[in-house]
């Protein structure tokens, strides 16, 4: 595109360039100057031509002259513009020329006001001179020696000017002193009649005399002028340069031509581009129009949904047993509801003037502590915090609470919004809620007691088991004893006993008794280490159960009691009493502690916590069907608190479970009544501890981290 | 391509292209106007057989701008175009009094007299040089003579214009007319326009001339005759009936010396040329009108045609003139008197 219109410039200013060049020849100004060129040689001849009438008499008046002498001067002064693309050189020449020719009109035209003047006298005179003669000869008479005498030099005179008048050569002297001759007889015959007559014909051939040669010089100088000559070199001058002038005009015209059509083609692709560009733009107009219209209908519904929200809104802040209040910085009341009116009683006054101080001092009477109440609504209008709550009481025994939530746009604060609720009820209901919540720990305990007793129960059933299996085995082993053998032996021996030697030494029976002997006394040695041992294992087992036993009675007496104890210790009594079950699942326990702090607090209580999670571990454990199955418990401390995390890699907890978890009744399992991690979180609580629980989701594990403090707070 | 802006560049080439082609195409030059020149050409006989004398057109051979008409009109009766506020054009040139002021010699401010006689206004367009010693060749030349002699208005064309300028009515005017506003030029321009129009036609001897044969009685015919015959008309003819040629005062005898008291006035066209030939040479005076345009010659010195034809008679023609004659001539001349405006002058 650049390209293409770089062309088109380059294109115009040649043809600019060329347009320039065009005044090479101008055909306008070319038929200006030559049919100029021809008007003044028309003009010139015609002047001359009617110079000679006039001479003659066969034109009568001089205008026609005029009219020729202005057109020329007027021609040759100026308007004969001198075409622009003739030559400087020839240029120069021809000015040059037509000054020549100009001062050549001006000298015609001097010797032409003369030329009229004595041609109108000599006229006149040569008109006048035969009817003088006539007359004056007709009043001679031939006796008068005075008219003879005058009638004489009339005749000389007359032959004179006859000769005068058809001759170029100069007249002798005693011709052109003729007229004298009349002066000289008008002296010589001062009273004659016809002096004055005869003076007035002498003056007239003087005049004629005169005049004739002047008038004749006169008229040749003027048909002689080179006027002609002038303007037929100027015609040479200019035609001499048109010749190159039109050569170069027609090489011109072609490379003009040329370019006008290379033009035409830049001009038609332009046109062609133009309208191109034309319909992209339609399209993109179109199309922006399109844009705009689904803005327009997108801006239209989302003010609808504005309306509808703000009506929503304000339908909200109706609907809300909340009073709401929204406050400006400044103070200035934007808007608020009519539970928030009710709440406080305020009045219509009050309510017109949109002002909080003065909202303030209309309820602060209302309030119990009235010197807080407003100086707490001054400070929060003067520095404006992201949120506050306050609790208010009213003398009427009301109880409001105040949620004060900022409106914070890019850190500045434009606004407040403050939100009352009438909690008295709730207050009441609370009250009656601890008592209730008392009930429910009481009852969680004992539930968590009865957990424990179960477990007991189950731990002790499975002891039982070891201690049967352990009794049928001795019982077999002493059934299938050897001993009954030492009996035979005691027989053989008994019906040998006079032979014994040569029984012993002889009889093919009695020499292998020594040998079976000792086998025997092997066999009797093996079994009874293994009736030992099973005796020590039943023995061990009872002594467990002694324990459990003892243990659970343990923390069934000490329940409500607070002891220092050891979290090492607690750990794993914990895990005894889950001992068999891990041990029947096959979980590994691994005992990471950093820690092996001593704490004072209610024992049972966090006994009852770590086995159930524990035992949940395992469930979880079990449940993921994995062959390393891994419970994991460590201990860290800091300062003020004791950390024991209870690990397991079992099917972990999805997230959405994670809130759940410690709600009553939840569970997963198909047995399970959903209280453990209730009553447990509950109890760790109680300590002012916490039970918190985290897994990476399904499949990953979990870990539950039970947070306790040093020393139990004496609540409850 | 698509998201450039709309091609600006190839349409203003496609204009340009298209009006250079104009251009080309028409050769659009335009021609410098002229200034008007008071010149007009004269209408003349060619025919052979055909009167001396010619009629004035009825109408103006170019037409006339009414608006510069009058503006010149009212600059001619203007008298803040002399010094003192106290003479216009028109105090000399009466229009309604043959546009001469029919004095001996007319009268300038403070009441000087001026050296020659004042000449009729009308028909001075058809002058081939104003002034009687034919000093200058147009009416806008003419204008400065009387405007800045001292003996006549006495005033500068500076002076004219800023009295001008001060009048409103004149700006709103000119400017109507004229660009340049007032100006020397511009206000010479419209006076000149105005005296074109000062023309006479129509006169009984133009209709006859036009062909009505019976319009002149057979002395008047007999008088035109003789002014052919006797030779006035050799000075005496074309449109003006005079006015195209310069004449000496006294060409058969010594006019000033049968005069005397000769000024240098009497010097005539000496006065311009400084030529011995030129000394008494004065332009002829048109013959229009001549019969309301009394006194007569440069020095005002023939109260009465028949005093003025025996004058020419005796010193122009050197012959002696019966008064019969004399008789039919004058009653010839006073065939002249053409009209303006439709009414007789």
């Amino acid at each position: 595109m650049k390209r293409a219109s770089l062309v088109g410039f380059l294109l115009l200013a040649v043809l600019a360039v060329f347009y320039l060049q065009r005044k090479v020849y101008s055909n306008d100004e070319h038929e200006r100057f030559h049919s100029g060129l021809s008007r003044l040689k028309r003009l010139d001849s015609a002047f001359n031509e009617d110079l000679l009438r006039v001479r003659f008499s066969l034109l009568g008046s001089y205008d026609v002259f005029l009219n020729y002498q202005e057109e020329m001067e007027q021609l040759v002064d100026g308007s004969l513009a001198i075409p622009s693309f003739v030559g400087p050189d020839s240029r120069a020449d021809i000015e040059q020329t037509s000054r020549e020719l100009a001062a050549l009109l001006q000298t015609r035209r001097r010797s032409f006001e003369r030329f009229k003047s004595l041609n109108a006298v000599l006229s006149n005179s040569r008109r006048y001179f035969p009817v003088a003669v006539d007359e004056l000869t007709r009043r001679l008479t031939a006796s008068n020696q005075a008219d003879q005498e005058l009638g004489g030099i009339i005749q000389t005179l007359t032959r004179v000017l006859f000769t005068h008048t058809s001759s170029q050569d100069p007249l002798p002297a005693e011709d052109l002193a003729t007229p004298g001759l009349i002066s000289a007889w008008s002296a010589r015959h001062p009273d004659h009649t016809e002096t004055a007559l005869a003076s007035s014909l002498a003056q007239h051939a003087r005049t004629l005399l005169d005049g004739q040669n002047e008038l004749n010089a006169l008229t040749r100088q003027l048909l002689s002028l080179p006027t002609a000559h002038e303007i037929d070199r100027l015609s040479q001058l200019y035609e001499k340069d048109l010749t190159g002038a039109l050569r170069r005009t027609g090489q011109y015209r072609e490379l003009l031509y040329a370019l006008v059509l290379v033009l035409a083609g830049v001009i038609g692709y332009a046109l062609w581009a133009l309208r191109a560009s034309n319909h992209s733009l339609e399209q993109r107009v179109s199309q922006r129009t399109a844009d705009l219209q689904r803005e327009n209908a997108e801006r239209q519904r989302a003010e609808t949904e504005l309306a509808n929200s703000l009506s929503v809104l304000q339908a909200t802040l109706e609907s809300t047993a909340d009073g709401i209040v929204a406050i400006k910085p400044t103070g200035e009341v934007v808007n608020y509801n009519t539970q928030f009116v009710n709440m406080w009683g305020l009045s219509p006054e009050v309510l017109k003037q949109r002002d909080t101080m003065q909202m303030t001092a209309f309820v602060a009477s209302q309030v119990k502590n009235e010197e807080q109440f407003v100086q707490r609504i001054t400070q929060l209008l003067s520095a404006p915090p992201a949120d506050a709550y306050d609790v208010i009481e009213l003398k009427d025994g009301r109880t409001f609470e105040r949620y004060v939530k900022a409106q914070q746009v890019d850190g500045k604060t434009l606004g407040m919004v403050a939100n009352f609720r009438d909690v008295t009820a709730r207050r009441q209901a609370e009250i009656e809620l601890g008592k209730v919540y008392s009930q429910l720990l009481d009852t969680s305990r004992q539930a968590g007691m009865a957990e424990v007793a179960t477990g007991v129960l189950h731990n002790v059933g499975n002891v039982l088991n070891s201690v049967n299996v352990s009794a049928t085995l001795v019982a077999d082993q002493v059934r299938r004893s050897k001993v009954t053998n030492v009996g035979k032996l005691s027989e053989l021996l008994g019906q040998h006993r006079e032979d014994l030697a040569s029984y012993l030494v002889n009889d093919p029976k009695g020499r292998i008794i020594p040998a079976y002997l000792a086998t025997l006394s092997e066999e009797l040695t093996k079994e009874k280490t293994t009736i030992i041992t099973e005796l020590e294992s039943l023995q061990k087992n009872i002594g467990h159960i002694k324990d459990i036993v003892a243990m659970q009675q343990s923390y069934a007496k000490t329940s409500g009691v607070v002891e220092t104890v050891s979290i090492p210790d607690l750990i794993e009594d914990a895990l005894r009493m889950n001992a068999g079950s891990l041990a029947r699942h096959d979980v590994d326990v691994v005992r990471d502690y950093h820690a092996r702090p001593v704490v004072t607090l209610e024992k049972n209580k966090v006994l009852q916590t770590l086995v159930n999670l524990v035992r949940n571990a395992k469930y979880a454990c079990d449940e993921s069907g994995r062959t390393d199955k891994l419970l994991t418990i460590r201990t860290t401390a800091d300062e003020q608190s004791v950390t024991i995390a209870v690990i397991d890699n079992g099917v972990g907890i999805p997230a959405e479970n994670l809130t759940r978890i410690f709600a009553h009744g939840f569970t997963t399992r198909k047995h399970g009544h959903g209280f453990g991690l209730h009553s447990g979180a509950l109890a760790v609580k109680e300590l002012g501890g916490s039970l918190t629980a985290h897994s990476d989701g399904a499949g990953r594990g979990a870990t539950f981290i039970l947070k306790l403090p040093y020393k139990a707070e004496t609540s409850l | 391509m698509k998201n450039t802006p709309p091609l600006r560049v190839p349409s203003l080439v496609a204009a340009a292209g298209l009006v250079m082609l104009l251009l080309v195409a028409s050769g659009c030059e335009k021609r410098s106007v002229e200034r008007g020149v008071s010149k007009t050409p004269r209408p003349v006989a060619d025919a052979l057989d055909q009167e001396p004398i010619t009629p004035i057109p009825l109408q103006p051979a170019v037409a006339l701008d009414a608006r510069k008409v009058a503006l010149g009109r009212k600059l001619f009766h203007e008298p803040r175009l002399s010094r003192d506020d106290s003479l216009s054009c028109a105090s000399c040139h009466p229009l309604d009094r043959g546009g001469t002021d029919h004095r001996v010699l007319s009268l300038g401010i403070d009441g000087q007299k001026g050296d020659v006689n004042a000449p009729t206004v009308f028909n001075s367009v058809f002058n081939f040089a104003q002034f009687w010693d034919g000093r200058a060749s147009n009416l806008e030349d003419q204008m400065d003579g009387p405007i800045q002699s001292a003996v006549e208005m006495g005033s500068t064309w500076t002076e004219v214009v800023d009295k001008l300028r001060s009048d409103p009515a004149y700006v709103a005017a000119f400017k109507e007319i004229y660009a340049e506003g007032v100006q020397p030029h511009t206000a010479k321009n419209a006076i000149v326009e105005f005296e074109r129009s000062l023309t006479s036609p129509n006169s009984r001897f133009d209709r006859y001339l036009r062909g009505d044969k019976d319009i002149l009685t057979a002395g008047e015919k007999a008088g035109y005759l003789k002014f052919k015959n006797y030779g006035c008309i050799s000075c005496h003819q074309g449109i003006n009936i005079g006015a195209n040629l310069f004449q000496r005062m006294g060409v058969i005898r010594d006019y000033f010396a049968d005069r005397g008291n000769v000024t240098k006035a009497d010097l005539g066209r000496f006065n311009v040329t400084g030529q011995e030939s030129d000394r008494h040479v004065f332009k002829v005076p048109s013959l229009r009108n001549v019969a309301v345009t009394a006194p007569y010659f440069h020095d005002g010195s023939a109260k009465t045609l028949e005093e003025a034809v025996a004058v020419m008679a005796k010193y122009q023609l050197g012959r002696p003139l019966p008064p019969a004659d004399l008789e039919h001539i004058v009653e010839f001349l006073r065939t002249l008197t053409g009209e303006h405006e439709g009414k007789s002058l």
